[in-house]
């Protein structure tokens, strides 16, 4: 006769089952926060960024990074401040490293995809325009480009974006007015040359 | 000069988009030059807006949803282990001193082959009730090596600068503060072999006779051409 006995400890199997009920609801709520928040994570990203590939990598670590922390994320306003913190400074660092390989290769960037203008002179105009404007907003302090950003995007109220950053919003207010009247401090040279023209 | 004075409250009023103050708007109202500047830069920060709008508000790729799903179980799969990087040393650690001391031990040029077995493990094997039946000899001998390992190691563990054999040689070099460590995964690892329970005994192998095939008989062996099969 042959005989093989196994035990296995039975906490041992219920410690791995709640173990995987606790991964499933976990991947459930994640689901739920990634439809959320994808496209503010991406749009965060795409802004500092100004393009897609970059966007979307950054994005993807970003949502990566807090699904590992997702546990202490549950709540949907702290998981997009989080969220949005994150992919800001995750940007901010894929931006420099793009900007230090830039000048190693001596290559200046495409600039970024926009509607093509109807005449020769818009089309002029539109890319003096947006280049120096692309450039006046890298040059921004951070707290200011992000309250700028977030600002900016649709749907977004003072409120919300004060709530998102953990700021009161008499603080996202007057960074909002700094970070305009800093970009037309930047642009004035541009309206200048446009009226002299 | 008059005009200087005012320029400031003027960006002011543009980039806020509130109301110019009575007295600014006075002037305004008279000065040409003033009004002018109010309505460029109105236009400029009607232009930042617009741009600001455009940069923020880009559409997100079809796909980028699905793509971070996709990546979600390689990540799981690549991240970070629940225990702490300490105790990851220290096992990491007690695996290398493990590792040494049984390479010392069972080395064939270590000269001690003939008794690879110490003052503890034979202690251990004398108090261990075991069944001593013919074949099965072999394989509790084989099955009880690595309780017999982990009971040297264990004891090493415990006393990691004492030497196991007296002078003979194997001494586990363990950090300062990690002993305590080591101990605890010993004690782990020997707990989770104890709960695992072989039985295993081999009875029938003596009575083991040949099976009887019957011999296979063919009836009838009937040959045709393919045409036949073709025409039917």
């Amino acid at each position: 006769m042959q005989e093989l006995v196994l035990i296995q400890p039975i906490r041992a199997a219920e410690e791995q089952w709640s173990r995987e009920a606790a991964h499933a609801a976990k991947r459930r709520d994640f689901d739920e926060r990634l439809a959320e928040c994808g496209p503010l994570a991406y749009r965060v990203a795409r802004g500092v960024l100004r393009n897609d590939a970059d966007a979307e990598d950054v994005a993807q670590e970003a949502l990566l990074r807090a699904y590992r922390r997702f546990d202490r994320l549950r709540d949907t306003q702290r998981f997009r401040g989080w969220l949005v913190r994150i992919v800001f400074r995750l940007a901010l660092d894929r931006a420099r490293s793009a900007k230090r390989r830039e000048l190693r290769e001596t290559e200046w960037a495409q600039p970024a995809r926009r509607p093509a203008p109807a005449t020769a002179e818009e089309l002029a105009a539109s890319s003096e325009f947006q280049a120096r404007f692309d450039r006046a907003l890298d040059e921004l302090p951070e707290k200011l480009r992000l309250v700028l950003l977030l600002a900016a995007m649709e749907g977004h109220t003072l409120e919300e974006v004060a709530a998102m950053l953990g700021l009161p919003v008499g603080t996202v207010k007057s960074r909002l007015f700094a970070g305009r009247k800093k970009l037309a401090e930047k642009l004035q040279c541009y309206v200048t040359n446009t009226k002299k023209r | 000069m008059l005009c200087d004075k005012y320029q400031e409250a003027l960006i002011d009023a543009a980039a806020s988009g509130a109301g110019l103050p009575v007295a600014v708007r006075g002037h305004v109202d008279r000065c040409g030059h003033c009004g002018a500047m109010l309505v460029a830069e109105q236009a400029l920060f009607t232009s930042i807006d617009a741009g600001l709008h455009c940069r923020a508000n880009t559409g997100v790729p079809s796909n980028f949803e699905h793509r971070v799903r996709a990546a979600l179980p390689i990540q799981v799969s690549q991240g970070r282990r629940p225990y702490s990087s300490v105790f990851a040393f220290g096992s990491m650690a007690a695996t290398a001193a493990l590792a040494l001391t049984i390479f010392l031990t069972y080395n064939p040029n270590n000269g001690r082959k003939e008794s690879p077995l110490g003052p503890v493990a034979e202690t251990e094997q004398s108090a261990s009730p075991r069944t001593t039946s013919g074949d099965s000899n072999e394989l509790e001998m084989l099955s009880q090596q690595p309780q017999r390992s982990h009971a040297r190691a264990l004891d090493i563990a415990r006393h990691p600068n004492v030497s196991p054999r007296g002078n003979s040689g194997v001494e586990v070099l363990v950090p300062p503060g990690q002993q305590e460590l080591l101990v605890k995964y010993m004690e782990g690892v020997a707990a989770l072999r104890a709960r695992v329970t072989y039985t295993v005994s081999l009875q029938h192998v003596a009575d083991m006779k040949p099976m009887e095939v019957p011999s296979i008989e063919i009836s009838e062996l009937v040959v045709r051409p393919l045409s036949d099969l073709s025409s039917n």
